[in-house]
C-alpha cells in the first residue's frame, strides 16, 4: 500500500518537529513527484527527524521540496513496499 | 543411537563457523540492524567463497548438483548459520544458496525443466501458498480454494495468507481442493506462474518478522493448465505434509543457534558487569539463568540430532521432529529472553542483536506448525498408532 498522507513542505521549523521514532519517508519536489522513498532505521541517530532533514541537507536533491513519513517499527518490510509501489508494481498487484 | 559427531562433521561445523565469524559478522556491522541482504557486491564476493568450500546449494540432493548433505549434518550447519543478528530467517544472508521449494523434487521432466533447474540456478524464485485466512495448522480441512477441472483445465478461485514474497516470486505452488468429498485425498498441488490472468497479489503484510515480509493472495478463475499439477491429482496433501516435517528439522536448528549466541552474549556480558561490587556472574539470580539456558540448548539439540539422525537413517521421524521444533522454538524464546535480562537496558536496544531474536522467536512458535499442532502429531502416535 502507498503512502497516502498529504505532502508538507520541509523547513528547519517543520523538520524540528518531526519525531525521531523508526519509520519510512518520501521526499518530492514542488510538484509532488517522488525523488527518494527512505527509512530511518535502527541506527539512524535521530530516527525520522534526522533522516529527514538529511535528505533535504543532500546535495543530490537540489530540488526537494516536499516529504511526508509514517512511524513504522517494521521499516525494512514497510520501505520494500514503499520503493516497489515508486517502481510500478506487476500488473498482478492491486496497487 | 549413535550421535557422535563425526570427523568430516566437524570439520563441516569449523568451517562454517570460521565463516560466519569472519565473514558475515564483520559484513553485519555495516547494515541496518533490521537488513535481510547483502550489499550485491558482498553477496558475489561471500558466495564465491561458499562456492569454494563446496557448500553452495547446502540443502540440495547431490543427483540435483548440491553436496548431498544428510539431515545430521545440515542441522548442525544450520545451528552454525543461524549465530548471527539476521541469523534466524536469512541464514548467512542466503550466501549459502539452497533448494528453495523442495516439493519440485516431485516434479515431472517438464516442470523440472521449466521450474526446478532454473529455481536452483537463481533464475527463477517461487512461492508456497498453503495456508489460508480459514486457516493454516490444518490444511486438510482449513483448504476452501477449489480447483474445478474444465476440459484441459483447472480454474481455480480462493484466496491464500502469509505467503512470503509473492510479490517478486515468478512462479509458486498453489494448493487447492479438487474433490471435497475426499478431505487431504482430495487436495492437489498445482504449479502457478506468477501473472496468471486471475491470479492477484491483494497486499503486503507486515509482521514481527525484520528479514521478510508475507502477502495475501486472491485467485479469481484462475485458468491453469492440467500440466501444472505437481505429483498428481489428489496427492497435494502429502506433498506439503512430507516436505513440511522435514524442513522442521533445520528449523529447530536455527532456533538452537540463536539461542547459543544469546547465552554467548550472555555468559560474556555477566564476566564483565559490575553491580554493587561484583559481576553479575557471581550473583546466583544470573547463575541460574546461565544454566538453564544451558539446559535448554542441550535438551533441543540432542532432540533436533535425534530427529535428524531417525530421518537420514530412512526410519519414521514425524514423531521425533514434532518434539524438537516445539522443545527447540520454545526454549530459544526462554533463552533470548533470559538473555535480555541478563543485558538489562540494552538488550532491548538495536544496539545488540537480542531484541530482533526476541521478535522472530515468537513466529518460530508458529510457522511450520505451531506448538499445539506439534502436541497434536505426539498425541496421536502416542494415543492412537
Amino acid at each position: 500500500m502507498p503512502l497516502h498522507k498529504p505532502w508538507v513542505e520541509f523547513s528547519p521549523q517543520v523538520g524540528a518537529r518531526i519525531p525521531g521514532s523508526l519509520g519510512v519517508f518520501e521526499v518530492a519536489d514542488a510538484a509532488g513527484a517522488t525523488l527518494r522513498v527512505a527509512y530511518a532505521g535502527g541506527r539512524s541517530p535521530f530516527g525520522l527527524r534526522g533522516a529527514i532533514a538529511a535528505a533535504f541537507a543532500d546535495p543530490a536533491l537540489p530540488q526537494a521540496r516536499l516529504f511526508r513519513y509514517e512511524v513504522n517499527s517494521m521499516y525494512i518490510t514497510r520501505w520494500k513496499e514503499l520503493v516497489r509501489s515508486a517502481e510500478g508494481a506487476p500488473a498482478w498487484t492491486c496497487e | 543411537m549413535d550421535l557422535r559427531v563425526s570427523d568430516d562433521q566437524r570439520i563441516i561445523v569449523q568451517t562454517v563457523r570460521r565463516f560466519v565469524q569472519e565473514q558475515i559478522l564483520p559484513a553485519e556491522v555495516e547494515l541496518d540492524p533490521d537488513a535481510a541482504e547483502l550489499p550485491a557486491q558482498e553477496k558475489v564476493r561471500l558466495v564465491a567463497m561458499v562456492k569454494a568450500m563446496g557448500f553452495y546449494g547446502w540443502d540440495i540432493p547431490a543427483e540435483y548438483g548440491g553436496p548431498g548433505l544428510g539431515l545430521v549434518t545440515r542441522s548442525l550447519m544450520a545451528e552454525e548459520m543461524a549465530q548471527h543478528r539476521a541469523g534466524l530467517y536469512a541464514p548467512c544472508y542466503g550466501v549459502f544458496g539452497g533448494g528453495g521449494l523442495a516439493q519440485l523434487f516431485e516434479a515431472n521432466d517438464a516442470q523440472k525443466e521449466a521450474y526446478l533447474y532454473p529455481m536452483l540456478r537463481g533464475e527463477k524464485r517461487g512461492f508456497f501458498a498453503l495456508t489460508e485466512p480459514s486457516g493454516g495448522s490444518d490444511p486438510a480441512r482449513a483448504i476452501q480454494t477449489t480447483a474445478v477441472r474444465d476440459g484441459d483445465d483447472w480454474v481455480i478461485n480462493g484466496a491464500k495468507m502469509f505467503i512470503s514474497s509473492a510479490d517478486t516470486a515468478d512462479f509458486g505452488l498453489v494448493f487447492a481442493r479438487t474433490d471435497p468429498a475426499k478431505g487431504r485425498g482430495g487436495i492437489t498441488c498445482f504449479i502457478v506462474d506468477a501473472g496468471t490472468p486471475g491470479f492477484m497479489v491483494r497486499r503486503i503484510v507486515h509482521t514481527l518478522r525484520s528479514a521478510h515480509y508475507a502477502t495475501e493472495l486472491e485467485f479469481k478463475d484462475m485458468r491453469v493448465p492440467h500440466g501444472a499439477i505437481l505429483g498428481g491429482e489428489g496427492r497435494g496433501f502429502g506433498i506439503a505434509n512430507e516436505r513440511l516435517t522435514r524442513n522442521r528439522i533445520p528449523y529447530a536448528a536455527g532456533c538452537i543457534g540463536v539461542a547459543v549466541a544469546a547465552q554467548a552474549m550472555s555468559i560474556k556480558h555477566a564476566k564483565l558487569r559490575e553491580t554493587f561490587g561484583d559481576v553479575l556472574a557471581n550473583r546466583q539470580a544470573i547463575q541460574w539463568m546461565i544454566v538453564d539456558n544451558a539446559i535448554d540448548i542441550e535438551t533441543s539439540r540432542w532432540l533436533t540430532l535425534a530427529a535428524a539422525d531417525k530421518a537420514d537413517r530412512g526410519e519414521p521421524f514425524r514423531h521425533e521432529t514434532a518434539m524438537a521444533k516445539l522443545v527447540s522454538t520454545e526454549a530459544a524464546g526462554r533463552v533470548v529472553d533470559r538473555a535480555i535480562q541478563i543485558h538489562g537496558g540494552y538488550g532491548v536496544t538495536k544496539d545488540l542483536p537480542l531484541e530482533r531474536w526476541y521478535r522472530e522467536l515468537r513466529i518460530r512458535r508458529i510457522g511450520e506448525g505451531p506448538s499445539e499442532v506439534q502436541r497434536v502429531i505426539m498425541a496421536r502416535d502416542l494415543l492412537f498408532e
